[in-house]
């Protein structure tokens, strides 16, 4: 379960909000533009350092300002899929879901058949020598989800997913990560700005608003003018 | 519309193509001409001859070796640098910015002289290292560091505008799937400013091989220690126009050279989306 | 609309094309451009009273009013620095292409054929006297020449490059050995120079100065009084050739060096800059300077009166004052 409370100062305005996810539950993040969605992602990552709060990961603390705790990038094994997919051009698709495991040191064969593995699930099998950059959008970001998973996160959080992709790809890779959410049962977060994906991949929503929680609830209960957000 | 436009379309456009050529033909006549006139005024035999004369055999053997371990210098110094400097915001950091550029716009023999004030034995710093006994000036190091301040903004001015630019979502992903920050920059940051950098390094190289004013101010003229191909020439020029006119040529062919090996192997790479 | 800004854009190409292809066709004719432009460093880079604060126009291409030296060209392919500046003829000017060891005296030079045939005025090109044959041979204008060495001028002389009967002798020099002001290396006599550790500044063999020196060495180590180790330990302890001879004068004197072989006139004018060991006259090298009018010069009459000056008292007086032996 992941708890996060977090305060950050910004430049045009302050980051407050506090949330929880639970295993294996989809949180839709979204908010306008600027609103500080993937400020609150980085954090969560550790790109960047809260002001104050604390980030708990399965009773974990990864970050606490107070007490002087903030475990670096690299040790928080934490899956994120940034907002263009972020393959690696230079690097085949299995050379990408790779990755990570060859970061962290794991034997070759285990490195193979775990990418074997997510190659299948992703099926992308046709395309596993292919160098990534002459992937379609689709292809990328379900490389990179699976470059995500495989190193088995904790948590794992997409930036805006769908929005390059048409509408087959969007649907499967919708599919894909509930069903990678629900096998691995980790908290999962997606931003994104369209109430209809909220709808149909969020388990809980919450709509941000110059850095501060607008709203909070089922997606279904989402308020009509929601639209567009009430703030700019 | 008429359809009488289309004899004046034709017509304009055979003008636009014969005027782009036109423009073609001459930047590459400008530019080449004058190395071509250097083949021109020698023979082949004349050439080869005098390509065994110990003159232009230890000015060819000075100028690679100096000018290849100011590219090394440069590089293994100057991509860490860039990475920082581009990468985060330390206080100076605009007059730092402001100094890479220097190098270009001093003179070269400005440059030279400025560092045999500093670094000779009676200079600001060398005075020091003269008493222990360490010379700098007139010395190959001299050549080195001579060829170094120079060059060095050419790499240096490319590398960090790549980084600069480089899109951190890469080193950001690498970072969250567990590679540490020199993982990252090996791995990822490296191989995808790659071509970038090559081609940084293949102008700072040229320029170090062809540096003259500041290493005959700095390092002096000494036949085997300091006489780099372009003191040779300019030397030769006046005493032997025919091994002046050899280096020269060699000059070029090591240029051309190492740019179509530089290109040849950068073509490989594969361009990021 | 659309037609407009394409008629302009092919104006715009043509205009381009018309210039670049002039730039080219006179690249070609002009034979200069084949060939390396040197100016020398002759400034005498360190000294902060360089030669040019003079209020008189004589321009010396070596110094801006900067105590930036001048700067060098290499060969076409390398390129590294500004390019040499160009000397156009004007009326009433004379182009006079100097051996460089007069940097020192030229401002006066100047001033005084001023005075001598007013409104004329006189425009030195200061560089060694061999990248100066060279720039003439390629094509360089010139209306004088005025040659250190004996050898050049004989070069020019078959090469037809002077007015029958204009070359004349004009002054000369010894070659001496100048230690900076607080001789470092405590440097007494020839001998010393051999010294291990002595850090000593000589001319290439191309420049006038230098093939002195070596004439001067050669017979030295021919003596009894030094030697042929003598001779090659000195040569060892040889840190640099340098281009010109006031750019040896100006490493002894940023005190880089321990000693340097240069003209007699710079010790004497230098004053308290350096200190000096002579070389005797038996073993040392008389070199001659020469004047002459060019045959290419198209103000010959302007020439030959600053020819006339300088033959004259009065130039002559000028270079004896900074070190120069009338002949």
């Amino acid at each position: 379960m992941l708890d996060a409370v977090i305060t950050k100062k910004l430049r045009d305005f302050t980051l407050d909000l506090s949330f929880q996810v639970q295993d294996g539950k989809i949180l839709a993040l979204m908010g306008n533009n600027g609103s500080g969605k993937s400020t609150t992602l980085n954090i969560l990552a550790g790109l960047l350092s809260p002001d104050t709060g604390s980030v708990r990961l399965n009773g974990i603390t990864f970050c606490e300002p107070a007490l002087g705790i903030c475990i670096p990038v690299e040790k928080r094994c934490i899956g994120y899929v940034f907002q263009n997919a972020a393959v690696f051009p230079h690097l085949s698709v299995s050379e990408n879901i790779a990755y990570g495991l060859r970061a962290r040191g794991l034997p070759r064969p285990e490195i193979a058949e775990r990418v074997g593995q997510l190659i299948g699930m992703m099926h992308l099998a046709d395309l596993a020598e292919v160098k990534a950059a002459s992937l379609s959008g689709g292809q990328k970001q379900r490389t990179a989800l699976a470059r995500a998973i495989a190193i088995r996160p904790a948590l794992l959080m997409m930036d805006e997913p769908f929005s390059s992709l048409d509408v087959e790809s969007t649907q499967a890779v919708k599919e894909l990560t509930r069903d990678v959410v629900k096998k691995l049962q980790i908290p999962c977060i997606v931003v994104t700005h369209r109430v209809a994906d909220s709808h149909e991949i969020g388990d809980r929503a919450i709509i941000l608003c110059s850095g501060k929680k607008e709203w909070e609830g089922i997606p279904r209960n989402m308020p009509k003018d929601c639209t567009v957000c009430r703030c700019h | 519309m008429k359809p009488a436009g289309s004899l004046s379309e034709k017509y304009r456009r055979t003008l636009s193509y014969s005027l782009a050529g036109l423009l073609i033909l001459a930047v590459t006549l400008y530019l080449a001409l004058p190395v071509a006139a250097l083949f021109f005024r020698t023979t082949p035999e004349l050439f080869w001859s005098s390509l065994s004369d110990p003159l232009v055999i230890s000015a060819l053997w000075l100028s690679m070796t100096t000018s290849v371990i100011s590219l090394a210098v440069v590089i293994l110094v100057g991509t860490p640098f860039a990475y920082v400097h581009a990468r985060t915001s330390y206080p100076g950091k605009v007059i730092v910015d402001t100094l890479i550029d220097l190098p270009l716009v001093l003179p070269p023999a400005v440059a030279g002289f400025a560092l045999l004030v500093l670094y000779g034995r009676m200079g600001l710093i060398g005075r020091y290292f003269n008493m222990m006994g360490i010379s700098i000036a007139f010395t190959t190091l001299a050549v080195i560091m001579a060829q170094i301040f120079v060059a060095s903004p050419f790499y240096l001015r490319q590398a960090k505008s790549l980084f600069e630019q480089f899109d951190q979502s890469y080193e950001h992903t690498a970072r969250t799937l567990g590679a540490s920050p020199l993982r990252t920059f090996l791995t990822i940051t490296i191989p995808l400013t790659a071509s970038g950098l090559v081609s940084g390094a293949v102008m700072t190289f040229g320029r170090a091989l062809g540096e003259f004013g500041a290493t005959i101010m700095f390092a002096g003229n000494l036949p085997g220690v300091t006489q780099t191909m372009p003191l040779a020439v300019y030397v030769g020029m006046e005493s032997n126009f025919n091994l002046g006119l050899t280096i020269s040529i060699l000059l070029v062919l090591i240029s051309f050279a190492i740019m179509i090996t530089v290109r040849l192997v950068t073509r490989k790479e594969v361009l990021h989306a | 609309m659309q037609k407009r800004t394409e008629s302009h854009t092919l104006i715009t190409l043509s205009i381009v094309c018309a210039l670049l292809l002039v730039t080219v066709l006179f690249a070609g004719c002009t034979s200069s451009t084949t060939q390396p432009v040197t100016t020398a460093a002759t400034a005498a880079p360190a000294s902060p009273d360089t030669p040019v604060g003079t209020p008189v126009a004589s321009e010396t291409t070596a110094a801006p009013a900067t105590p930036a030296p001048a700067t060098t060209t290499a060969a076409a392919v390398a390129a590294t620095s500004t390019p040499a500046p160009v000397y156009t003829y004007s009326e009433g000017n004379v182009v006079a292409y100097t051996a460089a060891s007069l940097s020192g005296v030229s401002p006066k030079l100047a001033a005084d054929f001023e005075k001598m045939y007013p409104g004329h005025k006189v425009v030195f090109n200061l560089a060694g006297t061999q990248a100066l044959k060279t720039q003439v041979v390629n094509g360089a204008y010139a209306d004088v020449f005025i040659s250190a060495s004996n050898a050049y001028t004989t070069e020019l002389t078959n090469g037809g490059y002077f007015v029958t009967g204009t070359v004349k002798p004009l002054t000369s020099n010894y070659v001496i050995v100048i230690l900076p002001a607080n001789n470092p290396a405590n440097i007494k006599s020839l001998s010393d120079l051999a010294k291990p550790g002595v850090k000593i500044a000589m001319a290439d063999k191309s420049v006038p100065v230098g093939s002195a020196t070596t004439s001067a060495m050669g017979k030295m180590a021919k003596s009894t009084e030094f030697s042929k180790d003598w001779n090659t330990s000195v040569y060892s302890n040889v840190v640099t050739y340098e281009t010109s001879e006031p750019a040896v004068a100006s490493k002894v004197e940023l005190g880089e060096v321990d000693a340097g072989f240069v003209y007699e006139s710079t010790a004497i004018a230098g004053g308290d800059k350096y200190q000096s060991v002579s070389i005797p006259k038996t073993y040392n090298y008389l070199q001659t300077y020469t004047i002459g009018v060019m045959k290419q010069s198209t103000s010959k009459g302007a020439a030959a009166d600053f020819e006339n000056f300088m033959l004259s008292s009065v130039g002559q007086q000028d270079l004896k004052d900074y070190g120069f032996r009338s002949l």
